[in-house]
């Protein structure tokens, strides 16, 4: 009876709200139809709610994008890049940055890498994070340095981005190291850049600068290999506009955040695509060999030279020679790059 | 955030009781009443286009007075935006009556680090009495620290809140009722977290109910006037008066029939009305997946309580569900379980011992562990919905897309630093 009398009095809040409505009846029946329309295109079955599994919609179920700067993802996506990664960097043991060509044999530094968040939703607690390096000419091997964890936040939060810290004790063999960082996550958004690699050398101009690495095929078939060079640096970032900031939800009901993501890709490739950094007329750069086959396991010695062909030169320039491989009949592909940087007196 | 919130929990005072399904049939027949004599006198008096006019507004008021209920006075707020680490049970069955009109996806999950035969297979005696059990395998009552309600962790999330409002065993909606592993009829103290994420169909009812009230009364009138017709001609074969028998009895059938379809296109609209959007959604190159029966997750949304039935906590909205890292790739955050049973000569996940694993909580290692995780998940999740995550994720410095050294911004024109020394 209380639930009836209950009724009843809301009888009267209830029609004002009908009453109300009355005045967007037109709009309603548009949406009506609609919903009439989408009903009819599903013969009028009810969404499904049984089953094994749940279906969530993705705005709830939130997935975590822990990501760094990954030369393989950018360029699958047709951007160029430079193998001098600015998520990786070595320390000596009291804090000086130091980079990754010349290190002391038999020696400690630390290593850290920076992670990013690429989702506004999902942190990723527990992330963990490999890092490994490659001793160059010996046999390209990888050995590992440690995997420790990191506590992602979301993309803007006082977690993000994140830093995993390695101690990194050198082999007693001098020789030229590739660093590799790799994220692991098991529920990622993208989890194709989650492997990151930072590969420097340096040489003076005086003429020419040579350079010199070990080339390994580590894939179980002969593959040919080409190398090819541009003059891409990660350009200087422009300054945010001093405009009020864009909240979040202005940002979703202007564009929405996927057209923002379609609308920043299109511009990078724009101005950062592969192919749009060529070596410059007052350079020239000499690989030898610059295309060979090798059979598994194969190693190639590799020579560059680069010299200055017009003008004095100071300060110091990178060039990046990437290599790419391919297995009879098979698609090229980027197996590795390293990038070499020419001081100038 | 992107999730969608479309009811709204509100403060319980006492003496004030939740929609509940109990009272769902008298209470939209009082909101009906009015309505339903206006229409049989307007009828009787022969005034018949009047009626149907009442009929489609009464239908309105009697959609837009359950849709208010549903979506404003049947959830209390119990401790605000809640998070919980867990184990997805299987989905329960869907309600029937109104659970059935509804669009919410929903599910239960069994929280860390308590083990499936932790639940309870009667009512529990943990609330009267601070005794642990009556488990499903009898062994929890040996370490009471693991019972679901004493656990002094998220059980606490579970325990009753208000002291006026029933939090009655119940013989449906649960675990292990849906698994089979008591006898049907039986009635259990619910143990897991329910968890709604929610759908816009009741928001969508109210929101176009006088579009649906058109529908109903056209297809009452449309109804009234062919079952007066088909009456008529079926009743005249037998004799005169046969026809206006006929006639009466097909106008009420056919009125009624014709409403009740005017009223499912409007529910079959309303279940339509949300086309989804890309934009909002959580944009990844990989397919989402489903969740299914055992994925480790972490939950955060509005914990409430639910009186539409019996009476339980769950988590409504839920505003973010996420997997936990692979077991096997959990290092230093495992999701743990406890386990009787362990293996004397296995390690348990982050190195806990067979010792700690077969304690469970009541092993000060294991409980730390358990804290840890659940305690270092939740800081993160909740630091994703502060307003000042929100506001500082709508700064153009965190607005990149492909990296921040590839289209970035900067506050100050200084290159993106190397990753520091910290």
């Amino acid at each position: 009876m209380n639930s009836f009398l209950n009724g009843l009095k809301k009888f009267f809040s209830a029609l004002v709200n009908v009453l109300t409505l009355l005045l967007t009846i037109f709009p309603q029946l548009l949406r009506f139809l609609r919903g009439l329309r989408r009903a009819a295109h599903r013969c009028f079955r009810k969404p499904d709610r049984g089953g094994c599994c749940l279906d969530l919609p993705p705005t709830v179920h939130l997935r975590a994008d822990p990501m760094l700067y990954s030369q393989f993802w950018l360029m699958s996506q047709g951007l160029a890049v430079t193998w001098d990664n600015p998520d990786i960097q070595i320390y000596d043991m009291i804090g000086n940055p130091v980079a990754p060509v010349g290190l002391i044999p038999d020696q400690d530094y630390q290593v850290v890498v920076r992670i990013w968040n690429n989702s506004y939703g999902a942190p990723a607690a527990g992330l963990g994070v490999d890092l490994s390096f490659i001793h160059i000419g010996i046999g390209n091997t990888h050995f590992p340095i440690g995997i420790t964890t990191a506590n992602l936040g979301v993309k803007g939060s006082a977690h993000c981005p994140a830093f995993a810290k390695f101690i990194w004790h050198t082999p007693a063999e001098k020789g030229h190291y590739c660093l590799l960082a790799q994220l692991i996550w098991s529920d990622d958004a993208n989890p194709n850049n989650n492997l990151g690699q930072k590969n420097t050398l340096v040489g003076e101009t005086h003429s020419p600068a040579l350079f010199a690495f070990t080339i390994t095929n580590d894939a179980t078939v002969a593959r040919r290999f080409e190398l090819e060079a541009d003059m891409y640096a990660i350009p200087e970032l422009p300054r945010c506009p001093d405009a009020t900031p864009l909240s979040t939800t202005h940002a979703a009901t202007t564009e929405g955040r996927y057209a923002e993501s379609q609308r920043r890709w299109a511009a990078a490739l724009l101005k950062q695509a592969y192919g749009m950094f060529p070596v410059a007329p007052d350079w020239k750069v000499t690989i030898s060999p610059q295309a060979f086959g090798l059979a598994p396991n194969g190693s190639q010695d590799v020579n560059v030279s680069i010299e200055r062909t017009s003008g004095k030169f100071i300060g110091a320039q990178p060039f990046n020679i990437h290599g790419f491989a391919a297995p009879p009949n098979g698609p090229r592909k980027l197996v590795g790059g390293v990038t070499l940087y020419v001081q100038g007196a | 955030m992107p999730f969608h919130q479309f009811t709204q929990c509100y403060n319980h005072t006492p003496g004030d009781k939740p929609f509940n399904e109990s009272d769902l049939a008298s209470f939209a027949l009082g909101v009906s009443a009015p309505g339903l004599i206006a229409a049989i006198m307007a009828f009787l008096s022969g005034a018949n286009v009047l009626g149907f006019i009442i009929v489609a507004i009464q239908y309105a008021v009697t959609i837009t007075a359950i849709a208010n209920e549903w979506l404003f006075h049947r959830l209390c707020c119990v401790t605000g935006d809640q998070c919980a680490v867990g184990t997805v049970e299987a989905p329960p069955k869907i309600n029937p009556l109104l659970g059935s009109f509804d669009n919410d996806q929903f599910f239960d999950i069994r929280l860390m680090p308590h083990r499936h035969n932790d639940e309870y297979k009667g009512p529990n005696t943990a609330i009267s009495a601070s005794l642990p059990g009556p488990s499903l395998d009898g062994l929890t009552e040996f370490t009471a620290e693991n019972d679901i309600f004493l656990d002094g962790f998220q059980g606490d999330l579970l325990k009753p809140f208000f002291t006026d409002l029933p939090y009655d065993p119940v013989d449906s909606d649960c675990p292990v009722i849906d698994f089979g592993e008591v006898a049907k009829g039986t009635k259990v103290t619910r143990c897991t977290l329910h968890c709604e994420a929610e759908g816009n169909f009741w928001a969508e009812m109210k929101a176009t109910a006088a579009a649906q009230a058109l529908a109903v009364g056209a297809g009452a009138a449309a109804g009234a006037a062919g079952g007066a017709a088909a009456g008529c001609a079926i009743g005249a074969i037998f004799c005169g008066i046969g026809c206006l028998i006929g006639a009466i009895i097909g106008a009420i059938a056919g009125g009624l029939g014709g409403a009740a379809a005017g009223a499912y296109l409007g529910a079959s609209a309303a279940f339509n009305s949300d086309p989804g959007d890309v934009n909002d959604a959580n944009v990844g190159d990989d397919p989402l997946g489903q969740l299914v029966n055992g994925d480790q997750v972490v939950v955060f949304g509005t914990h409430v309580y639910d009186g539409f039935h019996q009476g339980w906590h769950e988590i409504h909205p839920l505003k973010a569900i996420i997997k936990v890292a692979d077991p096997k790739l959990a290092m230093a955050l495992p999701y743990v379980e406890w386990d009787p049973n362990f293996p004397i000569s296995d390690t348990g996940p982050g190195g806990l011992s067979a010792g700690d694993m077969r304690k469970g909580l009541a092993s000060p290692t294991f409980t730390a562990a358990a804290k840890n995780t659940k305690n270092d998940w939740c800081q993160l999740l909740r630091e994703a919905f502060t307003p000042a995550t929100i506001h500082t994720q709508g700064q153009p410095e965190n607005r990149w897309t492909i990296h921040p050294a590839v289209d970035g911004c900067s506050t100050d024109g200084s290159p993106l630093p190397p990753p520091p020394i910290r």
